[in-house]
């Protein structure tokens, strides 16, 4: 008998049927790809936090009142598990950053109120030291210890000038059974480090070295550390210091915590918070979420997403800062004229600079434009030779000796290149691992040049395994896309890429002229003529331009606080120096 | 059937021991080593400072001799010392192994949730509606990657939603609810990716038995439909799908690599990949080695099972 069973019971539909109704229907999909991009659009709905005359590069606080509150925990967020707590054991920023917190130096940045360009000084104050005398010849620095620099626990002593020597000591690998800090060879000018008394230290050089307190001052060397360091407790699983803040404990790929050190020698109101976190959170959109929910209090954004956070809190603050680094173009064997190397004749070098848009790149990458929409008054961002952090030392490339060259005029760089002999094919050489803003404007350079005939093969490279040993020591042919930065001194961005010395000079610039300005400035103590020096420096650097500079590395400058932290304006700390010189300054208005 | 595992058991060794030169090997062959790493930031290091690394971490020699030391090691249980952190490998593995599990098996328990299911009620009702439904469904599954889906969740969820993740792992014996809240959607994410294949593996098996004449006999007795579906269509139709399960074993290991460094869960998977990153050998051999000996005794483990399944089938 035929009739519906379970089996028949149910409708059928014939793939005919369905796949004509398929084609038929709408699209309807949505454009989800795109993730994480903030970027504005037309909905003016900022509402009253939108101000009619933009401020500052920074918001102003007025939600914060009255003065620094005790208590309370500071919650930050990194991208990075550094795992490795012992600041001598890799050369990784990541590590030098987190050192700062835990570890005194014996001198340090001092943090201060930015200028409207954010940088601030970047002049070195005395840390775990308490006075230096320098020798006449310049040869010898006597560094007295404060006598109240205390040890966190277990250790629990106060610093002696032994300490100091052990931790130079270790830094070098002097000790038995160390190996030298990735960084220490460097520091050749030091012959010796010795106690001469519980609380003096003596420093000898074999030559002069003007900018010593900066190097006392650099997060990446002389982290200071106890005696008991390898033997009372393993460097490896917890840092004692004398630092504003005492190591809690590091649960890996979740947090590391930290307690304030009621003992510190800046205290005893310092740190104003009780304690403070740092979650590791390496995906960027889960950071500004957790920031956006309140769960962090501090994030450093893509300018791109600063208008969509202001929606979500009206009254968050925002910390802009001068760059701390530098990035721009460099040429193979610059000083070695050769057939098939256009780049070592300056024309065609200065060509180039004057062909790169470097408005646009700043607009594309920092979104410039959009940042001023939403009430921050953004400085110009210019790329010298020097970071605009340092703003005496700084030369302004529209004042410095060849500032026809750096403003952007395709035209007459097309007739500087013509002059000079025409476009050229190379290849150019980049490091994707400096982030998304020298990605970016490497693309667009890209792009410029070929505007004015110099067409580039982008050859892409990876960071540790490939730039670092070839491209950035030089080992490569065309031009190649370089950066440096965190260092404290000026005189130190230029020594790296100009010295024929340098491991770091991508250009092999081989440059006796170079060589004596390195001579004259560290052999120089007064810091106002060294100054004058490191201008010099860069004037000339302008005229041979063996270098192009294009901007900066940095793929944020601009730190966002929640409204209710007070202190952000009146301690910005310069360099990786966060942790000890801006975070025990903050505080949480109740 | 003790003779066959007893055999199983010793084939595994060779296959171990081919893993561990596969693993030694790989990671040999990323671009640049440790010391690169180490010294990245300032510059490269000097010839001298380069023979102090590598003899302080067993980098030097050539790479047979570090092979065999090695896995000397290994032998003796010993994972080595982490470049990085210079804490063992097994202190790391201990920590992080759980979480990865964890999340694994959540996952693979909400792949099947999912599929099995959807898949006999997709053979049931052939061509209907909810046929193409979940087929088209569990092919969205299969092409949407979950790393994406995972982005999009992370995106939308706090657009729309005004959601986020906890932003603290908490382990599951300390605060269950936390751990719970911070896994389940990861799990949920991956478990829905690997339902997709499992699905379509049922369904076909599901079709292919429902049309065999012992189905159509237990019709014809009169047995309810669910009796019929479940004991006699399914049971046979589960065979290959159990295989399927036990090769998502390996999907699932690689999927938690992603997952975990967007949802910030410190397993297994982001250890690996925080490791790679900074060419940390001892770590990334470790986790390899472990991800595989997972994989081939989940698969040994699946064969085993057949034979409670399928008492047609004995090994001899």
């Amino acid at each position: 008998m035929r009739g519906e069973n379970y089996w028949t019971r149910k409708a059928r539909y014939s793939r005919r049927r369905v796949l004509g109704g398929a084609l038929g229907a709408s699209a309807g999909v949505v454009a989800l790809g795109v993730v994480g991009c903030g970027g504005g659009d037309d909905d003016d709905s900022n509402g009253g936090s939108r101000t009619t005359e933009p401020g500052n590069f920074a918001t102003p606080t007025p939600a914060v009142t009255g003065g620094p509150k005790r208590g309370g925990t500071l919650r930050l967020a990194t991208n990075v598990d550094n795992r490795a707590l012992d600041p001598y054991s890799t050369s990784a920023a990541t590590v030098k950053g987190l050192s700062t917190y835990v570890f005194s130096r014996l001198y340090r940045i001092r943090s201060e109120a930015p200028d409207e360009n954010g940088a601030i000084s970047m002049t070195p104050e005395p840390d775990a030291a308490e006075s230096v005398e320098v020798s006449s010849d310049g040869l010898a620095y006597t560094v007295r210890l404060k006598p109240n620099v205390k040890w966190h626990p277990p250790v629990n002593r106060n610093m002696t000038a032994e300490d100091v020597v052990f931790s130079w000591n270790r830094f070098t690998g002097r000790l038995p059974g160390t190996t030298p800090a990735v960084n220490s060879e460097k520091l050749t000018w030091i012959d010796s480090v010795e106690a001469l008394d519980e609380l003096t230290v003596l420093f000898r050089l074999n030559r002069r070295y003007g900018p010593f307190y900066s190097f006392l001052a650099d997060t990446t060397t002389l982290s200071l550390m106890p005696k008991e360091t390898g033997t009372d407790f393993d460097p490896t699983q917890i840092m004692v210091g004398s630092g504003p803040w005492r190591f809690e404990s590091w649960e890996p790929g979740v947090r590391y915590r930290f307690k304030r050190w009621d003992e510190w020698h800046f205290g005893p109101d310092a740190p104003y918070f009780d304690e403070l976190e740092i979650n590791i959170v390496p995906e960027y959109q889960q950071r500004l979420n957790n920031f956006m929910s309140g769960n962090i209090d501090a994030i450093e954004i893509d300018g791109l997403d600063y208008e969509r956070v202001k929606r979500q809190i009206p009254n968050v603050q925002a910390v802009g800062r001068a760059n701390s680094n530098i990035y721009g173009i460099s040429f193979s064997r610059v000083t070695e004229p050769r057939p098939g190397a256009p780049w070592t004749d300056v024309r065609v070098r200065r060509a180039i600079s004057m062909a790169i848009n470097r408005e646009e790149i700043y607009e594309v990458c920092y979104g410039k434009s959009q940042l001023e929409a939403a009430g921050l008054k953004v400085p110009e961002l210019w790329g010298g030779y020097v970071p605009q952090q340092f703003p005496d030392a700084f030369v302004h490339p529209l004042e410095g000796a060849a500032k026809e060259y750096m403003k952007y005029d395709p035209t007459a760089a097309k007739k500087l290149l013509d002059e000079a002999g025409g476009g050229f094919s190379a290849e150019i050489h980049y490091a994707p691992a400096y982030g998304r803003v020298p990605t970016t404007a490497t693309e667009l350079i890209i792009q410029y040049l070929a505007q004015i005939g110099i067409n580039l093969t982008a050859v892409e490279e990876d960071y540790p395994s490939k730039f670092v040993p070839f491209t950035y020591r030089g080992d490569f042919e065309g031009l190649a896309m370089a950066g440096q930065g965190g260092f404290p001194d000026p005189g130190n961005f230029l020594e790296g890429f100009y010295s024929a010395k340098s491991e770091r000079n991508p250009s092999r610039v081989n440059d006796p002229k170079v060589e004596e300005f390195i001579e004259r400035y560290y052999d120089e103590l007064d810091d106002q003529k060294r100054i004058g020096i490191i201008r010099d420096w860069q004037n000339y650097l302008y005229e041979q331009m063996y270098n192009v500079p294009t901007g900066t590395i940095s793929d944020s400058l601009i730190t966002l606080y929640q409204p209710n932290i007070g202190g952000i304006h009146d301690h910005v700390a310069g360099g990786y120096g966060f942790g000890g010189e801006a975070a025990p300054y903050l505080w949480r208005d109740a | 059937m003790q003779q066959y595992i007893l055999r199983r058991v010793l084939l595994l060794l060779p296959t171990l021991f081919g893993i561990t030169f596969v693993v030694f090997a790989a990671v040999r062959f990323l671009p640049g080593d440790a010391i690169d790493q180490m010294t990245s930031d300032f510059g490269a290091a000097s010839p001298e400072v380069r023979k102090q690394l590598e003899e302080q971490y067993k980098l030097s020699g050539s790479i047979p001799k570090q092979y065999v030391e090695w896995l000397a090691d290994i032998v003796r249980g010993d994972f080595g010392t982490s470049i990085t952190t210079g804490r063992p490998v097994t202190d790391d593995l201990k920590q992080r192994v759980p979480i990865t599990f964890e999340l694994g098996i959540m996952a693979l328990i909400i792949s099947i949730v999912i599929a099995i299911p959807v898949g006999i009620i997709s053979a049931v009702k052939q061509d209907s509606f909810w046929d193409y439904l979940a087929r088209s469904v569990s092919i969205g599954f299969l092409a949407i990657p979950s790393f994406w889906a995972a982005m999009l969740v992370i995106t939308y969820g706090f657009v729309w939603f005004g959601w986020t993740p906890p932003l603290n792992y908490r382990d599951l014996w300390e605060d269950p609810s936390s751990n719970l809240e911070i896994m389940i959607v990861p799990a949920l994410i991956l478990g829905a990716s690997l339902s997709g294949t499992v699905m379509r593996m049922t369904r076909s098996m599901m079709l292919e038995v429902l049309r065999q004449d012992y189905t159509r006999t237990a019709r014809a007795k009169g047995l309810a439909p669910m009796t019929v579906i479940l004991r006699h269509a399914l049971r046979n139709a589960i065979l290959p799908v159990i295989t399927i399960i036990g090769l998502q074993v390996s999907v699932v290991v690689g999927g938690t690599v992603v997952l975990e460094r967007i949802f910030s869960i410190p397993g297994m998977g982001s250890l690996l990949l925080s490791s790679i990153n900074v060419r940390d050998y001892p770590v990334v051999q470790g986790i390899v080695l472990l991800s595989a000996l997972v994989v081939v005794l989940s698969n040994f483990a699946v064969d085993i099972a057949y034979t409670f399944v399928d008492p047609r089938v004995r090994y001899s």
